[in-house]
């Protein structure tokens, strides 16, 4: 789904202090329908304070919010009415059965979500009739998926979500975060797990220290990053017309191949490579990891 | 659909609210089991109360123990049932939003679609509900009791003495509700309420005594609700008002500090 020109989650200069310790500052950034935002950051960047802020779990110092129009810091709690959330540090109410603890969260969203309890828990392979206290961390993280999606929210607001999930139940999610996306859904998600992110967001937040450090396109920040070309040739050939390429940082020759460092554009590099008769071409594309420490380490 | 809250609240709690009531109807039933021996031999009762200091007897507002209404009155209403009535109230009211922020449940609950003052309200209703059921238990113990020793005091007096206990409750309810609330910790609102709600208790027994005790009496919440005899006096509609008055506004100045705190994650 291409997102839509209104935004689904719009913060401007969000900035939470509790008492004189900072927890964000200046935030801003927009998430709009289909778009699934990665959210990253050092453990303590602030993550996790931007989305309590979002849930209004958290009284905002300074800026403001818009979740689908409403204001996040409106008391009535019409900002969450269509957003699901899973909170980073999950706890349930452990005497109740997760069917019991689904039809709780249903009540007090007085919406009906029998089906989508059905449908969602038989995706993931939850016991509904289990009772929570018996569960494992795993299948725990599984009934916080499943009451954040059973209301067919706008917006998600995943903080970790598959922090216990063993791999074949994080496709199942990764699945459905996808089928929520296709159908319009904005998701800001947080995650430690760099391959994930890469795997579903087109688009990244990174935070640092409490401050927005990094907001781009996923494929643009990719570009923005070192990368490393590798061309092999029929023989031997010169590097220094390599070397005199715009964007080209480090030029590495052994024998027919040579490796070249590119920061930004490809286009200069690669006329040069043609010029020279290449055969193959392979682009080591920077994984988000790298962005990630790349980012984090200058900041 | 906030009432499957308060359900929730209770059913959670249904063990310990049992306790509670066993405790009471145990109490009362000790006590009561215990009168005919008063009855029966009332003059030498009657002469071992009447030696008792006089400080003790102001203390612990002892007049005509051997009767019903003045053993009831001493053996029950004069600390007792008022105490587990403190300690109910505390331990209900100290929980209303502490518990799920302890607990750390409250993140899901509270990113629901409802107001912050929808969820403590429901809470509240819950904790008020316990008190009125350990009140009405105690109400029917006292008119049980009452019937088996065939004693002439009419029901509704122990309804009045239910009313009154259930007063006491309501206040260290409201200083727990406010103090836990405001402060997202248990602990703090239990040890707060249970502190100051027996400190007022011993200013009040101490009135009688202690000069500075008696000039603020009148605005001590002990007296305006143990400050009767309930069996042989009317209810006071009066000094009821006032406590329900103290506990609404207390009660909105606690939503108002929840509306105004971060949510503990």
């Amino acid at each position: 789904m291409v997102p839509s020109d209104q935004p689904s989650i719009s913060v401007r200069g969000l900035t939470k202090f509790y008492g004189k310790r900072l927890g964000v500052e200046d935030v801003s950034f927009d998430v709009h329908p289909g778009q699934i935002m990665g959210f990253l950051g050092p453990n303590g960047s602030g993550k996790t304070t931007v989305m309590r802020l979002l849930m209004g779990l958290l009284k905002i110092t300074r800026g403001d919010g818009l979740v689908l129009g409403h204001d996040i810091a409106d008391p009535s709690g019409l900002a969450r009415r269509e957003v699901g959330y899973l909170p980073g540090t999950l706890a349930l109410y452990e005497n109740l059965t997760v069917e019991a603890y689904l039809r709780l969260l249903a009540d007090l969203r007085t919406t009906d979500c029998t089906t989508s309890i059905g449908e969602i828990s038989e995706r993931l392979q939850l016991p509904l009739s289990a009772p929570i206290k018996s569960l494992s961390k795993g299948n725990k993280q599984k009934v916080g998926v499943v009451q954040a999606l059973m209301h067919h929210p706008k917006v998600l607001v995943l903080d970790e979500p598959t922090a216990g999930l063993d791999p074949i139940v994080q496709r199942v999610f990764e699945d459905l975060v996808r089928e929520q996306c296709e159908r319009g859904v904005a998701v800001l998600l947080s995650s430690h797990v760099m391959s994930e992110v890469e795997q579903l967001a087109s688009d990244v937040v990174i935070l640092d220290h409490g401050r927005l450090v990094l907001q781009d396109r996923l494929d643009r920040l990719k570009n923005r990053i070192e990368r490393r070309i590798r061309f092999d040739f029929a023989e031997h050939v010169d590097r220094l017309p390599f070397e005199s390429c715009a964007g080209v940082t480090k030029v590495e020759a052994d024998g027919r191949s040579i490796v070249c460092t590119v920061v930004g554009p490809e286009s200069s590099v690669l006329g040069c490579a043609v010029k020279a008769g290449v055969i193959t071409v392979q682009t080591f594309e920077p994984s988000l990891d790298e962005i990630f420490l790349a980012v984090t380490a200058r900041n | 659909m906030i009432t499957r809250l308060v359900h929730k609240s209770l059913a959670d709690r249904r063990r310990g609210l049992l306790g509670w009531v066993t405790g009471i109807v145990g109490l009362v039933a000790i006590q009561m089991a215990v009168y005919p021996t008063v009855r029966d031999s009332a003059s030498d009762w009657g002469q071992a109360t009447e030696s008792f200091p006089e400080v003790m007897k102001d203390i612990f507002r002892i007049t005509d123990y051997t009767s019903e209404t003045g053993y009831l009155s001493t053996e029950l209403l004069s600390f007792m049932v008022p105490f587990i009535f403190m300690g109910l109230g505390a331990s209900w009211g100290s929980r209303l939003v502490a518990e799920d922020e302890e607990a750390g449940t409250a993140d899901i609950l509270f990113a629901l679609p409802l107001r912050r003052r929808s969820i403590l309200g429901a809470r509240a209703a819950a904790g008020l509900t316990a008190l009125l059921l350990c009140a009405g238990v105690f109400v029917i113990s006292l008119a049980v009791g009452a019937r088996v020793l065939d004693m002439s005091i009419p029901l509704g007096h122990f309804v009045n003495a239910g009313l009154m206990v259930f007063e006491v409750g309501l206040v260290s309810f409201g200083i727990a509700a406010l103090v836990g609330t405001s402060s997202g910790h248990r602990g703090v609102g239990l040890g707060v309420a249970m502190g100051s709600t027996i400190a007022l208790f011993v200013f009040y027994s101490l009135a009688p005594l202690v000069a500075i005790f008696e000039r603020i009496n009148p605005y001590n919440p002990m007296q305006w609700t143990l400050g009767s005899d309930p069996l042989l006096e009317g209810f006071h509609a009066d000094t009821f008002a006032y406590v329900i008055s103290w506990l609404a506004l207390g009660l909105v100045a606690t939503a108002r500090m929840l509306d105004r705190r971060d949510i503990a994650g």
